[in-house]
This record gives structure tokens, sequence and C-alpha cells, in this order.
């Protein structure tokens, strides 16, 4: 059935025709170039170690101001090191999920990057990321626990670039007028908001916190818990359908349901969010980190110079329980950036004493380095450091395990169930032990 | 064809005489052929369409492969050794996990409840458009706006409008007393899925339209005209016109609504986050959790193969009850 176009009518179609194949081997070769190209530039050659280049710094949406502040900083100090950054969203979930897909697909499209202090252990036994280096001794001046945190298996994995413990915002003017101290106990903090928002004219949030579909919920949780004086460890498995487990969680669907302090929109916040809803000015109370000292003491912020931060309150069985959760960030350096020896440059100039000094007094975030705690100028500029120098020895780690972000997830995603009243507490718990235990305990 | 087959018949140096030679000058007639860069239409055929082809293997076939091969297997990524190959385990696995069949549940009502709602309210917009007025191009450029607006940008700017505390419903509806006090929407299990049905459906019905009203535009005029003259109605010319020769089209709207609603994952992921609980957590965004957050690359693949499967026999009932080879 084959035709074969030799005769002489067809010498033309055929000229043309050769053209057109050239053309289109041509397109072919050019886009097969273009796709060789696209992969290879950028990080400079493949050297290990070498000091000079571009490299590129990954960073939480959050972390933007300090990142413009210190990059300059740093090339100024390394010379013949230009830095790229970017930002992955301000929520620790899905920066994990983005540097997952990074890894998974061995990008070397960042250099450095900031991992959440329950990371490294995951990344790391993935083979992720290259251990830090420290030849200035940086580590040797910190708080032990950021340092334990991002060592594993005897080896640094990520710089420490500032720790984190969690606090009770309020508004002093408020609490002032109604000549009141910031609560201690979990019953106190209600019976204040209610007095409050019962005797003014303006509608007030009483106490808002992380109730949204994230990591935070997750971490409130665990704080009402400790608070109660429980734990989520018992025999080396994690359990949290225990009885302090369920009181905890009844306490956080009674903020909301019962004493109505809470408002309705909490189980679809988050982090920055509340901060938010805070700095608009009309909540009273609000669980948070330390950045948000700085935010809303910015100039034109409606709560400049009217909130202050306590310990968080604990229940009043227990005044001595950890009230907090240790969070905190490192640098990382990727495993498969080309570029690692000034990436690690750079994670270890970010633990120096001026950027954390910086860091403190500019951004509010708690430095790793203890001599910063101690300095006059940053406890004047930064007058809550004092107050988070107490409260640090009282925060305590979320479980290590390298299961957590599933624990994690299956935890606030049935913690929310209950707070919108989809499940009881207790039966939320439950179905998240029934999952922990399949996917978390027995791996 | 035929054209091919005469010339063939006048060719002295056609195929049918080197087959006679044997094997050898076969070969050998067809380098010098190609290296007088002369082809048969099979040849050419297969020469054009081998960058399609190729394309195809790369982008959407070995990618399906590599998902049912991942979805046999465990440790696929072979981060803690070798993958080991584990049969159904995985399947096994995801079809015991309660979040799967919830989040199937959630998709199947997210496509149930938008898809006809679409339909319907698309239809209305193209046969609205389609009429003649002064400014049908600003019309028609306007209702795809909500379309192009890329989705996870959509997601947020509803994120707001809907918000529990300043979000802008709750500011009209507090103004005109219809509530006292704010109501979270996002909040609450069913509202949140209706704010969800909302933003999809104000999203996706200009889009519907857009499809429509080229299939509209298709209709020949004088079919109406004819009509009109025997005295028919609006509505009958409509059901016995319009709607049937728009079939189709309708199929293939329906088919670019369905398939992406059931796959939905930009809007629950920015709008809701999947919650409360798991009242919006789509398949899709399940798939994405438990692959990307917990790692279960293996159970995710399983449960992407049974997405596409799903997807497969959606399409195949809507062609094999609207398709109609010559409606036209």
């Amino acid at each position: 059935m084959r035709a074969t176009r030799t005769s002489g009518d067809d010498d033309e179609r055929l000229l043309s025709r050769r053209g057109h194949l050239k053309a289109i081997t041509a397109a072919g070769a050019a886009g097969l170039a273009g796709c060789l190209g696209g992969g290879g530039d950028g990080s400079g050659g493949s050297g290990g170690d070498q000091q000079g280049g571009t490299i590129k710094f990954t960073h939480l949406g959050t972390f933007g101001g300090e990142a413009e502040a210190f990059i300059p900083e740093f090339e100024k100090r390394a010379g013949n090191v230009t830095v790229k950054h970017q930002q992955t969203p301000a929520q620790s979930a899905s920066s994990h999920d983005y540097y997952v897909n990074q890894f998974i697909s061995q990008s070397s499209d960042f250099d450095v990057g900031q991992m959440d202090v329950i990371w490294p252990a995951e990344f790391w036994q993935n083979g992720w990321i290259a251990a830090v280096k420290d030849p200035d001794g940086h580590t040797d001046k910190m708080l032990e626990t950021p340092v334990e945190a991002a060592t594993i298996d005897d080896t640094l994995v990520g710089m420490p670039l500032y720790t984190d413990a969690n606090a009770l915002y309020y508004r002093k003017d408020v609490l002032d007028k109604y000549d009141m101290e910031p609560p201690k106990t979990y019953t106190e903090l209600v019976e204040q908001a209610q007095t409050i928002m019962e005797q003014e004219d303006k509608d007030w949030n009483g106490y808002i916190w992380q109730g949204g579909t994230n990591e935070g919920l997750t971490i409130m949780w665990l704080n009402w818990l400790w608070g109660m004086g429980g734990t989520v460890r018992h025999d080396g498995v994690l359990k949290v359908n225990t009885e302090k487990g369920v009181r905890a969680l009844q306490h956080a669907v009674d903020l909301i349901h019962e004493h109505n302090v809470t408002p309705k929109s909490v189980p679809s916040s988050d982090t920055d969010g509340n901060r938010q809803t805070f700095q608009n000015g009309n909540t009273l109370f609000m669980r948070n980190w330390p950045y948000a000292i700085s935010v809303m003491n910015e100039d034109g912020s409606p709560v400049k110079d009217k909130f202050d931060v306590a310990p968080l309150p604990t229940h009043e069985d227990h005044p001595d329980a950890s009230n907090s959760c240790l969070g905190g960030w490192n640098v990382f350096v990727n495993e498969f950036s080309d570029n690692k020896g000034p990436a690690r440059k750079f994670a270890s100039f970010m633990a120096s004493l001026d950027v954390q000094k910086r860091m403190a007094v500019e951004f509010s975030r708690l430095p790793v380095r203890k001599e910063v705690y101690e300095d006059e100028e940053a406890q004047e500029k930064f007058p809550q450091l004092a107050l988070y120098k107490d409260i640090l020895p009282r925060t305590k780690a979320r479980p290590a395990s390298p299961k957590y972000t599933t624990f994690s997830q299956v935890l606030y995603t049935n913690l929310n169930a209950a707070l919108v009243q989809s499940k009881p507490p207790k039966r939320a718990l439950d179905d998240a032990q029934k999952k922990i235990d399949s996917e978390v305990n027995s791996a | 064809m035929p054209s091919a087959l005469d010339r063939s018949a006048d060719d002295p140096d056609g195929p049918s005489g080197a087959r006679s030679d044997g094997f050898a000058s076969g070969v050998r007639t067809r380098f010098e052929r190609y290296r007088n860069l002369q082809f048969t239409d099979p040849e050419i055929a297969a020469m054009l369409l081998a960058p399609v082809v190729a394309y195809l293997v790369a982008v959407s076939y070995y990618p399906i492969a590599a998902t049912i091969w991942t979805s046999l297997h465990d440790n696929a990524l072979g981060l803690r050794g070798p993958p080991e190959f584990v049969g159904l385990e995985n399947y096994r696995s995801l079809l015991s996990n309660g979040s799967f069949w919830n989040s199937l549940k959630v998709s199947l009502i997210y496509t149930g409840v938008s898809v006809p709602i679409e339909l319907a309210l698309g239809m209305g917009i193209a046969l609205l458009v389609n009429r003649r007025f002064k400014g049908k191009f600003v019309a028609q450029a306007a209702i795809l706006f909500p379309w192009a607006l890329p989705t996870i940008i959509n997601a947020r700017i509803w994120q707001w409008l809907y918000h529990g505390e300043y979000g802008v419903f709750n500011d009209m509806l507090l103004r005109v007393g219809l509530i006292e006090s704010p109501y979270a929407f996002l909040a609450h299990p069913t509202s949140a899925m209706a704010a969800m049905l909302v933003v999809t459906i104000w999203k996706t019905s200009s889009f519907m339209a857009l499809i429509l009203l080229a299939g509209l535009q298709s209709i020949p005029e004088h079919l109406y005209e004819a009509a009109e003259m025997d005295g028919t109605s609006r509505w009958q010319r409509f059901t016995d016109i319009t709607l049937p020769l728009l079939k189709p089209t309708i199929l293939v709207a329906l088919i670019f609504r369905t398939l992406p609603a059931f796959q939905a994952f930009g809007l629950p992921y920015g709008l809701t986050g999947g919650g409360p609980g798991e009242s919006t957590t789509t398949l899709v965004l399940f798939d994405h959790r438990i692959t990307f957050s917990q790692l279960a690359f293996g159970e995710g693949s399983a449960a992407a193969t049974v997405i596409t499967l799903i997807a497969l026999a959606i399409s195949m009932v809507y062609v094999s009850t609207l398709y109609e080879p010559e409606v036209r």
C-alpha cells in the first residue's frame, strides 16, 4: 500500500516538504536546548565549598522584613556573594509542603531555607539537608534547647535562627481601667473577659487563639493539656484520648460555646489572622508568638502601646505547669545545592551576635544567643525580652517523631471538628487516636 | 488515499518492485529514498506525529504509569532503602481510611450541586449574551472575568468577603439588621460548604456560558425564522431547536466542568483549608495531604489512581448518554 513520491510532478512538493522537515528538526533542537539550558544555570558550577557566587534564601512569609534587613549586611561582609530571596507562605504546614515538593525533585532552586523546629529529624533522615558548620562557635553561646532541637545523630543539621514561645497578649489599657492584672488561671481569664464584655458598650472579642485546621491548633491544645498537668507521651507511644486530653479540648469548646468569650470565627482562624484581628482593636486577649509585638507596635497600628504580653495562664491546680510550646526556626542548607560554601556562611552569619541582637530589637524575635537576654540595650528596646527569658524555661517541645506532621494533621483536623461541634470532644480524640495508632505509633 | 494508490501503480521504482528483489535491496532502496528525503505517506505521518506522541508519553502516559507503579509499592521514593512491592496493600488501607470516604462524599456533593446550577446559569447568560445589543463585546469580555482570575486568588478574595469578624457580607447583613452578631461563614460545616459552592458557581458559570455561546452561534438563523413562520412559541423554539442542536456543546461543557469540579483543589485549599474538621476536604485535597504532608506516597498514588478511574467513569457516562455521532 506504500506510495513513493518520486515522479516529476511531485518534486516541487518534495522540496517544500524538505523545507518543513528542516524547520521541524530545527525547532525540536531549539526546544531541547532550551530544556537543557533551564536546569543548569543560576547555581553556578558544581563546586562543593567554593566561597563566592549567588545563593538563594527561602524564608517564611513573615520573615520578609528580616531578610531585607540582613541580606545586604551579609553581602557587604562576604564580599563576593550575592543573595537572592523568596518566600513561602506564613503557615508552617504550607511551607513544609513546599520544601518536601522541592526536595523530592532534588531541586537546587534554593540553597538555604528556613526550617521549623519540628522538621529537622524528617529532613535529615531523608537526606534532604546538609550539615551546617559552626567554625565561629556560635552554638556554644546559645540556649541549649534550640541547639538540641537542631542536632540529629550528633550532627548540627540547622543553624538556630530564633526561638519561639507562646504568651498571652492582653489589652493593657482596658485591664487597667478595670483594675485587673493579667489572668493567671484559665478560670480567671474567662471571668475577666466576661466581666469586661458585659460592661463595655463596644462589641469586644474576649479571647482569640489559633483554632483553624493548622499546626497552631495542635499547639493550642498541647498548651491546655500541659497547663492541666497532662502529656501526650505515654510509655513511648503518643496518646491523645486521655482524660486530661478530653478536658483540655472540652475547655476549648467551652470557651466558644459555653463561656462565649471566644468568637465563633476562631475555628477558621490562623496565627497571623489572629494577629490582624487583635490589631484591629476590639480584642481583649490573644495567644500568639513574639513576632506580633513589633508588628502591632508599628506606626498606624490601632493598638500601638495599648497592649502587653504575659505568660499564658494554667489550670488552677497546676500553677507551675509548662504553659508554652517551644517553637523556633533554623537555617538549613539544601543537600542538592551546588553552592554549599556561601550557603553555610550565610547560615552562620544569621547566628552572629549583631544579627541576633538586631533581630530581637527591631523584629521582636527571641534570640537564640544567651548574651542578648542580658544586653541592656536590647532589654531597653525590647522590654518584653525579660518576660520571655522567664517563659522560655517553662516551654515544652512538641513530641519528636519523624511522623510528627501526620500526628499533628490528624490531631488538628479532629480538634477542629470538635470546636465546631461536629463531634463531641471524646469522640474526636478517640477518632484521632485510632489514626495515630495505625499511622504514627505503629511506624 | 485513492490518489496515493494510483501513483503507486504508475511508479516503476515503487515498493512493489523493491519487494521482489529481496530484503537486502529493499533496505538499500529505502536508505536511498531516505537520503533524498523521499518518504511514503505513512512515514511522513509517523514523523509528524512523533513529537506529539513523545510529548504525550512524557507528560501524560509516563506519569500515569509511574503513579500506578507507586501505588503498588511501599517507600516508593526510596527514602528508606529500596522500594518494596506490596501489591494492593495501599488500596486496602486507602479504602479503610474514613477520611477517604468523607472526601469522596464532599467531592460528590460539590460536583453534584455546582455543575447543574452552573449549567443552568451558564445557559441563561449565554442566551442573554447571544442576543443583538449594544456593547455585546464588552458584556462577553465581562462575563469571562471571574473565570480568568486564578482560583487561589479568588479563594483569598472570598475568604476576606466571608470573614467572620469584618467581612463584607457580615457588614452588610449587620447594617441591614438581618443578623445581630457576625456570622462565621467558614466555621460551620454546612455554611463553609455552601460558601465554597457559591464561589465556584460564581467563577465558572461564565465559563459554561462561553462554551454554550459558541454552540448557540453555530445554530443557523434560518431554522428559527422558519419556526417562527410556523407560529411556534419562544419556548418551543428553545426546546425543539436550541436544545437538540446544543446537545454536543452541552456534552463538552459538562465534561469540562464536571471533571475539574470533581478534582477541585485550589478553592478548598485557599478558602477553607478543608475545614472545619474535614467538612470541605475534597478528594484531591485529601490526596495532596496524605501525599505531600504525610509523605504516604503509596497511598496517595492509590488515591490518585482511584480518582482517575472515577473521573473516567463519569466521562463514560456522559459520552454514552449524550454523544450522538451524526447530530450535525
